[in-house]
């Protein structure tokens, strides 16, 4: 089930709330439900496996805190990382080990075909987090299965994130108030969300698979294609995080922000202060830091970039592009630490903004590639390496027919919208902001219509 | 003041979620969609299978799609948002200049088109050796579109120089010359019935049949209406619709059109279709689609027999929906024409439903989409 589809909207939240009909104490019982209702709409078969993640990292915990301070306990921890781990490896990167052993060594073991579960990327490091936290003593223990589970399951951020960690909401899991600002707020979000997702991100997502369908690409087209893809896959994703956050927020919960205007960036190690950041602070605080981070040597230091980032392009899919993805990043964040960050405080501003979008719209070239000859090809396309045009009458006819929706992306990946409306509307604007939020649902509604499945990009996490 | 915003907030929220779950229960389903030409999804069947396949929630998301409440009005509001807020050229592959509305030329397909040439001298081999033969291809109306856009366009001059240097069994009649945009429906794909004429005599003519066509002042005209195009549901922009015309003689009265058993359809090309014995099979107006006035619309053959007709000459037409409404027009010169869709009927198959000798005129009479997606064709 998607948050953008028709089933969730008009019938799943319906449905849920009746949440704030029930009482206190079944609350938790009851989204541990239509949470596992709502992962069940799409994955019936891979609920099991959400279960057993949950209740092996439960009960990790639970040996944790009673043999604290004991090998039991390390051993506990470490096999909570090695069935997590094992599960995440199974299910998502089998056939990628299968493809390239049957490479390097000519072998022909046939492909295992595994069906990715929904959201495995996810809950696993979530699950994995609790552990971790609970050892080092940064969590308590949850000695309550229902309500563990429900911390787990809990569908707003279930499938895509944020990657929400048990500490973020221990408290509120106890306890939470029902408050019509939190609930006010969690709709505005939602519908802000709703329409990063529908109306921006899947219309730059047509002007791709236009870019896809059309046999006479261009270098211009090269380009705008991944101009656009980049801003599709940041609508999509931090509209999916609105929406996630939003709802989080209607039934109580405060999640992390996920997306911090990373456009603006002027610097690639501030793009990932701004960008999936709930991710970039998992790898910092459970392997970078873990393995001396900053403190150790020179050399041990890029090892430490080098283990994170390749690792954070590997989680982001089973393809060398996207570890490629991952390595580009640790190579311009190392040379940044080593030496651009200087250059950059003695030059102006804008060639940090200059250089940050140009790294991250190659970066994005890179991470939409259909692997490592599907990289060279676009890098290709978009260098003059192809025998094409600089642009011709279909790149045009693209490029003008999405021009608006270019130029509001561009705008809207910016404070300056946000900033603009609280400065010119006031008071009417604080009230506008109910029904515009609401216009948002609607025209959203009349584009699915139109539509007909639209996906959200990270599920193939 | 907060307090009011989020009272609003709430409220308006819950109105628009609340209330379309609600108008989900108590709106009836409906069975079609006139406005998109198709059957609607019927809620799916939930069964251990369908849900553990994910085929059920797939299924029911798009039941939902079909029969959400206001759909039309979404999809006009999607439609006005994308065309004049969004100053998107095209919705869906559909564009409009004015009240016409065309639709994308699917890129030149080389292989497409080698396809329909093989499978025209394939036919024309296997069927029509002693024969005149003849091929015309029909402009689509994107043709003649404003040229001052980018919309894509069909590269006719590479269609007809392949055809021209493919087609070894068929003299071709340009027909080019003959139509204009105002000959074609503005909500709908097709030509008018009462602008082809001289289509029709140019085609005759180029047969040496010319001076046995009815002349034009001989029909009659007639109109019904409102005509919603198949093109006007799919832009939704709820744009004023056409009229449909037809041209009625003493010859199209009195014509007997026969299709193939009802029987014989299903068993042999797995297709369930009734032919109506008039030409213009006027019930089928208010049907799903409007233009099956014309012979019935969609046929794999259909015969049109005229007892009185000028000659005893006959035609057979290999054809693709814009036949229907030229065919009425070689009543009365031919005394029967026998319309083939190979898109339904398979080439090898021809022979067992129809009689070819060489009393007859052969004319394939393709649109230039159709040759270029040829594969349709078996």
């Amino acid at each position: 089930m998607l948050f953008s589809g028709i089933t969730f909207m008009y019938f799943f939240l319906p449905f849920a709330a009746l949440y704030f009909l029930i009482p206190k104490s079944w609350r938790n019982v009851f989204l541990l439900i239509i949470s596992l209702i709502f992962y069940c709409f799409g994955e019936p078969v891979y609920v099991s496996l959400l279960l057993f993640s949950s209740i092996v990292d439960w009960i990790h915990g639970l040996i944790i805190e009673k043999f604290r301070g004991t090998k039991i306990a390390k051993g506990a921890l470490v096999s909570s990382i090695v069935i997590n781990l094992s599960l995440l490896g199974f299910f998502k990167y089998t056939d990628f080990f299968i493809t390239n052993i049957n490479s390097l060594f000519s072998t022909e073991i046939p492909l295992m075909n595994i069906a990715l579960p929904i959201g495995i990327s996810f809950f696993t490091f979530q699950t994995m987090s609790y552990t971790i936290d609970v050892y080092r003593g940064n969590a308590k223990v949850q000695p309550n299965l229902s309500t563990f589970m429900t911390y787990v399951c809990l569908f707003p951020q279930l499938i895509a994130g944020p990657i929400v960690r048990y500490k973020d909401v221990e408290k509120e899991l106890k306890n939470r108030e029902c408050r019509i600002e939190n609930v006010a707020d969690g709709v505005l979000r939602f519908c802000v969300g709703m329409g990063k997702k529908v109306m921006i991100a899947n219309l730059l997502g047509e002007f791709c698979a236009n870019f896809a369908a059309s046999n006479e690409k261009t270098v211009l087209f090269y380009w705008m294609n991944v101009i656009a893809f980049a801003l599709q896959i940041y609508f999509d994703f931090s509209g999916y995080s609105d929406m996630a956050i939003g709802l989080g927020k209607m039934f109580g919960f405060k999640f992390p922000e996920n997306f911090n205007y990373p456009f603006i960036s002027n610097s690639i190690t501030e793009f990932w202060r701004r960008w999936h950041m709930t991710l970039g602070s998992w790898f910092r605080d459970y392997v970078y830091i873990p393995l001396g981070g900053n403190r150790v040597s020179k050399l041990k230091w890029v090892r430490n970039i080098a283990v994170v980032w390749l690792l954070t392009g590997f989680w982001h899919g089973a393809q060398w592009n996207f570890v490629l993805w991952g390595a580009m990043f640790g190579v311009f964040l190392a040379i940044e630490k080593l030496w651009l960050g200087s250059f950059f405080g003695k030059v102006p501003k804008a060639f940090g903004y200059i250089y940050t979008l140009f790294v991250v719209v190659l970066s994005f070239a890179v991470f939409n590639a259909n692997g490592l000859t599907g990289v060279i090809n676009d890098f290709k396309g978009m260098f003059g390496g192809l025998d094409i045009p600089l642009w011709n009458r279909d790149t045009l006819y693209n490029i003008s027919s999405y021009a608006i929706v270019f130029v509001v992306a561009v705008f809207g990946a910016t404070p300056l919208p946000k900033m603009l409306w609280q400065k010119y509307t006031g008071r009417i604007g604080f009230l506008l902001e109910p029904i515009l939020a609401v216009a948002i649902l609607v025209a959203s509604t009349a584009l699915i219509i139109n539509g007909s499945f639209n996906p959200f990009l990270y599920f193939r996490f | 003041m907060k307090k009011i915003k989020d009272i609003l907030t709430i409220t308006l929220f819950s109105i628009v979620v609340f209330g379309i779950c609600g108008l989900f229960f108590l709106i009836p389903d409906k069975e079609v969609s006139l406005a998109e030409r198709r059957k609607l999804a019927k809620f799916p069947e939930l069964t251990v299978e369908s849900a553990l396949s994910r085929e059920f929630s797939g299924e029911l998301e798009s039941y939902l799609l079909d029969h959400f409440p206001f759909r039309e009005s979404l999809r006009k509001l999607n439609s006005f948002g994308r065309f004049k807020v969004l100053g998107q050229k095209d919705v869906n592959g559909l564009w409009v200049d004015g009240d016409n509305i065309f639709k994308h030329d699917k890129p030149f397909d080389e292989n497409q088109v080698k396809y329909g040439i093989g499978l025209m001298e394939r036919v024309s081999s296997m069927y029509l050796k002693d024969m005149n033969v003849y091929y015309s291809i029909i402009p689509d109306k994107t043709y003649f579109a404003p040229e001052n856009n980018l919309h894509p366009r069909l590269e006719y001059d590479k269609l007809l120089d392949m055809l021209e240097s493919g087609i070894t069994k068929a003299q071709y009649i340009d027909i080019f010359d003959t139509l204009d945009l105002e000959d074609y429906y503005r909500t709908d794909t097709h030509w008018s019935q009462d602008k082809i004429y001289p289509t029709a005599k140019k085609l005759a003519d180029e047969m040496g049949m010319g001076e046995y066509l009815l002349s034009e002042s001989e029909y009659k005209k007639n109109s019904l209406s409102p005509f919603y195009g198949v093109y006007w549901g799919q832009v939704a922009l709820g744009l004023k619709p056409d009229e449909l015309h037809y041209l009625s003689s003493e010859y199209t009265e009195n014509a007997k059109v026969s299709g193939v058993d009802p029987g014989v359809l299903k068993e042999n090309f797995g297709v369930e279709i009734d032919t109506d014995e008039r030409i213009y099979a006027l019930d089928r107006f208010e049907g799903m689609d409007g233009y099956d006035v014309f012979l019935s619309g969609m046929q794999p053959i259909i015969t049109v027999e005229c007892e009185n007709a000028k000659t005893d000459r006959e035609l057979v037409l290999f054809r693709d929906s814009f036949g229907s409404s030229i065919a009425p027009l070689f009543s009365g010169a031919y005394s029967k024409i026998t319309l083939v869709d190979l898109r339904y009927v398979p080439s090898m198959l021809i022979g067992e439903f129809v009689e070819f000798n060489p009393n007859q005129d052969a004319l394939f009479l393709y649109s230039a989409s159709m040759v270029n997606s040829s594969m349709l064709m078996k």
